[in-house]
């Protein structure tokens, strides 16, 4: 059976490999794990989120705008979260509201939509 | 003791902060200090992948039955916006639909962690989708392939 998520991979374009670690890592606080070795020399970058991952890899040439393909991640304070991104300069998107729920969306730096999901 | 020797240290690195902030002029130094506060993210909640229109009732059927996901309902307020939700090992996955988008183009996907990782080999290529090898990591071991609708996706279990 299908236990559950692994990972999510997302991609950026080649030479971001400073801006995927200042915003995923250091904006949104996700320690950096190791890559295995067999892997090394591809450019990704992997991310701890909760007990899961998120892989960041490296494409040319995808217009990430065009699709409303995602990943949401939970968090645990999302009214200062929405502080901080209007701050950071990020254009927030709002969606229909979920009872008992509390979310929004942006693009990250490289057009990925990312959705912050807290409970409230 | 513990506690207040984290406080301690939280007030130290506030500080640092604060003064980078004051001697460089660089309005994002205390910005950086609340950003990088731990335990902001808590984990995925959900991913979600999209396929065309046409494809809609296919996509439920690959989702739900050939990969197993249950279905759950989705919230009252989305009800009318189309779209399929399944859980998945206390997660979700949301099936949206949209037109115009080369799903193939990217290397971007969901990666599933699976307990019987020859039983999704042979249970893709049955429903004609094609396992492609992954480069071999320690550990695990896994394959890749393309859903009928072009997302890519990757099966993986951890071994030893």
């Amino acid at each position: 059976m299908i236990v559950g998520y692994n990972h999510a991979q997302i991609t950026v374009p080649p030479g971001n490999a400073d801006k995927v670690r200042e915003f995923y890592g250091q904006f949104l606080g996700l320690p950096e794990l190791p890559v295995p070795p067999a892997l090394q020399g591809l450019g990704l970058i992997w991310f701890k989120v909760g007990d899961r991952e998120l892989h960041v890899g490296v494409e040319e040439g995808v217009n990430r705008l065009a699709t409303r393909a995602h990943v949401a991640y939970e968090v645990d304070e999302i009214a200062e979260l929405r502080r901080r991104m209007v701050a950071g300069g990020f254009e927030l998107f709002e969606q229909p509201k979920i009872q008992g729920f509390e979310r929004f969306h942006i693009n990250d730096p490289f057009g990925n939509r990312v959705e912050f999901i807290g409970r409230v | 003791m513990q506690k207040s020797v984290a406080d301690g240290l939280f007030r130290l690195i506030k500080n640092a902060d604060d003064l980078a902030g004051a001697f460089t002029g660089d309005p994002n130094a205390n910005l950086m200090t609340t950003m990088t506060r731990p335990r902001v993210i808590l984990g995925l909640h959900h991913a979600q992948i999209t396929v065309p229109a046409s494809m809609e009732d296919t996509a439920i059927q690959f989702y739900g039955q050939v990969l197993g996901l249950k279905q759950i309902e989705k919230p009252g307020a989305l009800q009318d916006r189309g779209g399929t939700w399944f859980e998945i090992g206390g997660m979700q996955i949301h099936l949206g639909v949209e037109e115009g988008v080369n799903r193939r183009a990217t290397k971007a996907h969901l990666a599933y962690a699976v307990d019987n990782l020859e039983y999704w080999r042979k249970r893709m290529i049955e429903n004609e989708v094609t396992p492609v090898e992954s480069i071999a990591i320690p550990g695990y071991d896994r394959f890749e392939a393309r859903d009928p609708f072009g997302n890519r996706i990757e099966f993986i279990q951890r071994i030893g």
